[in-house]
């Protein structure tokens, strides 16, 4: 795509988006066959999902750039489960000749189609969702529609559909750093605001070194964060998408949420001021596949067991 | 030193390669290719390259040495010299491909010279404000034979560069150059000094400023090395006592120097982090390759925010040296590149304190010696070069837009 291309899906999403229709968005971008293009060009992709976290909007769209062809056509792609052992545990298993599922999908409503997509083993499956049961879960952000997946079926009934689960779920996992950095972004800009508006000690808040600085560092490490994920590239493997670049965009919108929330002060907690509804996004999307601060240990970890780091260097 | 001591290239091998270097039309080679080339040289090498693995923990004065030896054994190979201009010693060739060696080398468990930090700085200046002194000097930099300093700093002037008083008054022949400069890396070490001076009035502030190329060995110069918190002397402090400096001498134009201060810092900041990540992650890797026994959860943990530190840092940084090798001026978001830079450097050093505490507490082996060197210079990395709490306030006002404060 050319920067103009690139700036012009950028108008479109965010206005929609900002009206509400998400679902459009999605119509828009695969009626049009222009989703495969957003998905091969990274800055596109970021924009998107980046809009996305931006105006906590939900959607199937993180289905379709995880699955692409093989998908949400055809099915709702089914997450690991809130709390799931383990960062990217498929949330299928074989057991006795049975799929047992047990995962969640996001933007619930929007499941209208007829079969879900589960990781079991190293494969993707689709089973019809009439044989699951689905049971929305109100919780921490209801914004985003979450729905637990559960249910027991015959393996024979599952269809593989080509794909692995462990490229899927690293797509999906680079999906939520870029929708966690557009939050992030989106919570520091609506802190830049308050700060130059409101005025304490005759003086607007911006004025104040430690109320820039706070903000200062969050933009620093949204920045390291954006430009990693950019990097590595939608091939990145299942590892390092998620405890690398997932953890330093979850990281990253941690504290950009909490410093815009310390520097809105009282008003940032209003329901009318709306912060609290990037805070509920960044916490609950930093929650899948595993949180931030689990994602460093389990790093550690790993490089420290497997004697190599797990992330390979972006070729200059 | 005599450059013959320090020509100890890899023998046999050397010359064929050299003239397949010299074949290729390198501004036009893929970087891919390049850094192929360029790894399989270095496996070809290995050998030869071996004496260049560790850094000497018997004191600084070893490690100059040793760096002058593998700088000189790069020139000759042709590597040390790309990506520097022709018509100054190089073989010309994008900036890009410096970027590679520093990478290739800590890939290949090679220590980056620390001499090339300085290269990094001053030299990409001279090329581009001072032509005729690096048609003149860097190839003997590039040849380890000479090494130069960055003057600064000064005792009343740190993070608030634009006050410093060292002054150079114009005279018929050029100069008198008087004033002191503190925290200049390997100026014990140097021949030249790239200086900042000033040549307006007192009031004149970043307005008033020249940069000067000043010969070390003139009369006036007194050069004091400064033994840092981790025992060494890693910088030194440049006294001037009236010292006569010509015409030619001056960097860019009188009056000019905030100008080419700041040109060089887009380097210093964004090659250097570069270069940085490389050795960053050469330690996580071999501290990987090391480990054993129980691993507690907070070594664990750190070792995984480092990881991630140094990843943000080499895609951060991979895009700025792209910009600066296509001629492209990154900014004032440079002061990211450096704010991250710091943030890998300590949680990198953070993570191999936990992990080799016993060692580095206690152990007298070269290698704890070395660790605990360079965890102490992690904990400068957030001042030299532009404190982090500097470059925050930059990302505020010019990255962020809040409103100027003064």
């Amino acid at each position: 795509m050319t920067p103009g291309e690139r700036r012009m899906l950028g108008e479109m999403v965010t206005e929609l988006f900002a009206a509400g229709r998400a679902a459009d968005v999605v119509t828009e971008l695969v009626a049009s066959g222009m989703a495969n293009e957003v998905w091969s060009d990274d800055e596109a992709t970021a924009l998107v999902l980046g809009a996305q976290g931006a105006a906590v909007a939900t959607s199937t769209l993180l289905d379709h750039l995880a699955t692409g062809a093989s998908g949400p056509s055809t099915g709702r792609l089914v997450l690991p489960a809130l709390g799931a052992a383990g960062y990217a545990a498929a949330p299928g298993a074989d057991e006795a000749g049975c799929l047992v599922v047990d995962g969640i999908v996001l933007a619930a409503d929007m499941t209208d189609a007829s079969r879900f997509l589960i990781g079991v083993g190293g494969e993707l499956v689709a089973v019809a969702a009439s044989a699951l049961a689905v049971e929305p879960v109100a919780g921490f952000d209801p914004d985003l529609r979450v729905a637990r997946v559960r249910g027991r079926v015959a393996r024979a009934t599952a269809e593989a559909v080509g794909g692995s689960w462990s490229a899927t779920a690293a797509r999906a996992a680079r999906g939520l750093a870029f929708e966690l950095i557009g939050a992030a972004d989106a919570a520091i800009a609506r802190a830049v605001r308050h700060v130059m508006e409101r005025h304490q000690f005759g003086r607007p808040l911006a004025a104040f070194q430690v109320v820039r600085h706070r903000l200062a560092a969050a933009a620093v490490a949204v920045a390291g964060a954006r430009e990693l994920a950019l990097a590595v590239g939608p091939d990145v493997d299942l590892d390092e998408a998620v405890l690398v670049v997932k953890a330093a965009a979850g990281r990253a919108a941690l504290i950009a949420v909490q410093e815009a929330q310390q520097v809105c002060g009282g008003m940032g907690f209003t329901a009318e001021f709306g912060l609290h509804r990037l805070v509920r996004r960044v916490y609950l999307l930093d929650s899948l596949f595993g949180g931030c601060e689990a994602a460093e240990v389990e790093l550690g970890e790993l490089a420290l067991a497997s004697g190599r780091l797990p992330s390979s260097p972006v070729a200059l | 030193m005599g450059s013959d001591s320090a020509r100890r290239g890899p023998r046999g091998g050397r010359r064929p390669l050299w003239s397949a270097v010299r074949a290729v039309e390198i501004p036009q080679m893929n970087v891919a290719e390049h850094a192929a080339a360029l790894r399989r040289w270095l496996a070809g090498n290995a050998d030869a390259l071996d004496e260049y693995r560790q850094r000497s923990p018997s004191g600084i004065e070893t490690e100059v040495r040793h760096d002058r030896g593998l700088m000189r054994l790069l020139y000759d190979a042709g590597w040390g010299r790309m990506g520097w201009p022709e018509a100054a010693g190089g073989l010309g060739g994008p900036a890009v491909l410096r970027a590679l060696l520093y990478d290739e080398l800590g890939a290949a468990g090679v220590e980056v010279p620390e001499a090339y930090v300085m290269i990094e700085t001053c030299a990409s200046l001279l090329v581009e404000y001072g032509k005729p002194i690096a048609a003149q000097h860097l190839g003997a930099f590039l040849r380890g034979e000479e090494i130069w300093a960055q003057g600064f700093s000064e005792p009343e002037a740190g993070s608030d560069l634009a006050q410093l008083r060292t002054r150079a008054v114009a005279t018929d022949k050029g100069f008198r150059l008087s004033g002191q400069k503190i925290w200049t890396s390997m100026g014990q070490f140097s021949r030249w000094a790239i200086v900042l001076a000033r040549t307006g009035g007192p009031e004149s502030a970043h307005r008033g400023l020249t940069m000067l190329w000043v010969d070390l060995d003139a009369p006036g110069v007194t050069v004091r090395p400064i033994e840092a918190s981790n025992g060494r002397a890693e910088f030194a402090e440049m006294f001037f006592d009236d010292v006569a400096v010509p015409a030619d001498a001056v960097i860019g134009e009188v009056g000019g120097g905030w100008a080419a201060a700041m040109y060089l810092l887009q380097y210093e900041r964004g090659m250097y982090a570069w270069l940085r990540q490389s050795v960053l992650r050469r330690r996580l890797r071999e501290a990987a390759e090391r480990a054993e026994g129980p691993i507690g959860p907070a070594a664990a943990a750190a070792f995984g925010r480092a990881i991630q530190a140094t990843a943000m840092l080499r895609a951060r940084s991979r895009r700025t040296v792209r910009r600066l090798s296509g001629g492209e001026n990154p900014g004032p978001e440079i002061s990211i590149d450096k704010a991250l830079l710091g943030a890998a450097e300590q949680a990198t050093y953070e993570a191999l304190r936990l992990l080799y505490w016993t060692g580095m507490a206690s152990g007298s082996d070269p290698r704890s010696m070395t660790l605990r060197e360079e965890w102490f210079y992690s904990r400068a990395t957030t001042i030299f070069g532009g404190a982090v709490d500097v470059q925050r306030d930059i990302v505020a006002e010019r990255v962020l837009g809040l409103p100027r404060v003064h």
